[in-house]
């Protein structure tokens, strides 16, 4: 698309400030809020989080949760992967299919899905049937492998959509032309491609592992209070200990916990994404 | 642009869930009303419960004939939820006038979240005793029944509260659901041989180790739709199941039938929320909705029994067969408000790390 130099006039600074406002209003008050409660509820001072450390279960569950959220990471990766590779190669009747597939899921309740997956998943279900076929007892229902399932599929799309969206944009001529230059199909999918996909493959796993970490309805659904998540631990101090400061102070650790592994994430992404940034301009 | 439209539509359409939900007017025929306790009358009252047929039932035995009596109207809200009662009054905003919602949290924090009621307005002699407190009367009587799979014990079934935690002679899942208000922990402590006047204080160690015998056996349901769920699915064999789910799981066709022997049974409150606009016509409703005719009316419709111990509800037949409160039916322990209004965020803190663990 030609630029519109008309338009400059127009500061683009501008244009965020309505949804800036919106943010820090919806949601930057109340987050500083919660914050602030708890650091000073009952006391000014660390009694929240001292507490909820020493009190033997959190600190299980919060490993527990991060835990779950690697690996829906790593098997939603795997799973999308190369499907927004077809995606990305398919005719377009082809893609529109593929595009449906993965969008069907986002036109159907998060409700229906997780409780598709209930009567999957429980004691004589169809996938209890299947594994004793072969002498194999499998129990899902309750476990946090059945929660994990069950998540990544439930989060599939937020990995495939950015997946495709990158993918879409790698100019293919540059594997012919490292293949033309001698590289094996292997190596130039390695050297060429892979790099070029990290954008799309680093976003995917920013949204998945992000609503991994604070994911309610299936571990409620299909998980047990034994196997709990952080999202069922906060929904007990709220709603049946109406404790707001110390669900505030788990609040905030699982705040920090993800900005420290975002930060991880943008360090380690860097070098890729930055040579994309750089074979983008050849274009 | 053809995912924006998608956007858009999904907005649309849960805003439509959203305002269906809230909007179930009342509707039946008005009973039969007394004479007003207080001098007024119109208004609005924003009345806040469980959702779904229970509260359109309490729409029919409640709201509409109190709308009738008084030509008060009503915007039904929900789900009674203790946490947004208390982020409203703390926010100065109250928007609720009347909940249906748990006797403990009204008694912890009366005064603070929920308002002092006129009492001098209900005839507590009416209420079973232990039920009422300065700041809310009861609004309806649950027992937690225990009800077995009559298809995998009918050759021999479990005749006493015991034989849900003996897993060698009973084999089989149990389903409980891990709600401390339903009355569990008394449950497992009746079934150690507790006797039913000695409860209380709770030895809450040893009533988790009761169910830390059978746990492996045991599943914690969230709710009691998702335990209603569990029996019917034959999930599990045997449950610990407040009355009214008990009923509707037995009307929905699982072959369940009750044990009667020390049962739990207690209440839901009904309160007004701190800072409530409406205050002296929400009392005024408080004192209809808990005379006989009101009460017998929600318990014929919903299955839970009457909390107005004069009220003389007429049950079909299922409802019958799960009535722990006739004649003849084993010992009834109400849950102590008392206990557990000062007792319950210890008690929920050392279960919630016990199920967790």
């Amino acid at each position: 698309m030609p630029p519109r130099p008309a338009r400059r006039h127009v500061p683009r600074v501008l244009l965020f400030l309505p949804a800036l406002a919106l943010l820090a209003v919806a949601f930057g008050l109340p987050l500083l809020q919660i914050v602030l409660r708890s650091f000073t509820d009952p006391d000014v001072g660390l009694t929240n989080y001292t507490a909820m450390l020493d009190d033997g279960i959190t600190t299980t569950v919060i490993l527990r949760t991060l835990r779950v959220a690697v690996t829906v990471v790593v098997l939603a990766l795997l799973l999308a992967y190369p499907y927004a590779y077809v995606m990305s190669i398919a005719s377009p009747a082809g893609r529109a299919v593929l595009t449906t597939l993965v969008l069907l899921p986002f036109w159907t309740s998060l409700m229906a899905r997780n409780f598709a997956w209930l009567l999957l998943m429980q004691d004589g279900g169809p996938i209890q049937r299947f594994f004793s076929l072969f002498g194999l007892d499998v129990v899902l229902l309750g476990t946090t492998v059945g929660v994990t399932v069950a998540m990544t599929q439930v989060l599939l799309p937020f990995m495939v959509l950015p997946l495709y969206s990158s993918m879409q944009q790698i100019d293919r001529r540059l594997l012919q032309a490292a293949q033309s230059l001698g590289a094996k199909p292997r190596t130039a999918f390695r050297k060429i491609y892979l790099p070029l996909s990290a954008p799309g493959v680093v976003a995917g796993c920013t949204l998945v592992f992000i609503l991994s970490l604070g994911f309610y309805i299936t571990p409620a659904l299909l998980g047990s209070s034994q196997q709990s998540l952080v999202a069922q631990l906060l929904a007990i101090r709220t709603t049946a200990l109406l404790d707001f400061a110390g669900a505030g102070a788990l609040g905030t650790v699982l705040l920090v916990i993800t900005g420290l592994v975002l930060a991880v994430i943008g360090r380690f992404a860097r070098p890729a994404s930055s040579l994309a940034a750089a074979t983008g301009g050849v274009k | 642009m053809n995912r924006l439209k998608i956007a858009c539509g999904t907005a649309a359409l849960a805003m439509l869930a959203l305002s269906g939900c809230g909007s179930s007017e009342p509707s039946g025929p008005p009973a039969e009303v007394a004479a007003p306790v207080k001098d007024v009358k119109g208004g609005t009252l924003t009345f806040v419960s469980y959702g779904g047929p229970f509260q359109e039932n309490q729409g029919k035995a409640w709201l509409a004939p109190f709308t009738a009596a008084n030509e008060t109207t009503f915007n039904n809200d929900g789900p009674s939820d203790q946490a947004k009662i208390r982020a409203m009054v703390e926010g100065g905003k109250t928007t609720w006038d009347v909940v249906d919602g748990s006797p403990f949290f009204a008694r912890e924090f009366c005064g603070k979240y929920v308002e002092r009621l006129d009492l001098k307005q209900f005839d507590t002699a009416q209420f079973p005793k232990g039920t009422v407190n300065d700041c809310s009367v009861p609004a309806e009587r649950y027992g937690l029944l225990f009800v077995y799979n009559t298809e995998k014990f009918g050759a021999k079934p479990p005749t006493k509260v015991a034989d849900y935690f003996d897993t060698k002679a009973f084999p089989g899942k149990r389903g409980v659901v891990s709600d401390l208000s339903s009355g569990l922990l008394e449950a497992a402590l009746l079934a150690d041989g507790v006797a039913p006047g000695a409860l209380y204080p709770l030895d809450v160690d040893r009533a988790l180790g009761k169910f830390g015998a059978i746990r492996k056996d045991t599943i914690f349901a969230t709710n009691n739709g998702q335990l209603s769920q569990l029996l019917t699915d034959k999930q599990a064999d045997m449950g610990l199941i407040v009355t009214a789910r008990a009923i509707s799981t037995a009307k929905a066709g699982a072959p369940i039938a009750p044990v009667f022997d020390h049962t739990v049974s207690n209440v839901n409150a009904l309160f007004i929320p701190k800072g409530s606009p409406n205050k002296d016509l929400a009392t005024k409703f408080l004192a209809f909705a808990t005379k006989p005719e009101q009460s017998a009316r929600f318990s014929e419709l919903s299955g839970t029994a009457p909390a107005n111990t004069t009220a003389k509800p007429v049950y079909d037949a299922v409802t019958k067969k799960f009535d722990a409160f006739a004649e003849g039916r084993g010992t009834i322990t109400q849950m102590d408000v008392e206990w557990w209004a000062q007792n319950f965020n210890a008690t929920q803190q050392k279960f919630t790390i016990w199920l967790a663990g």
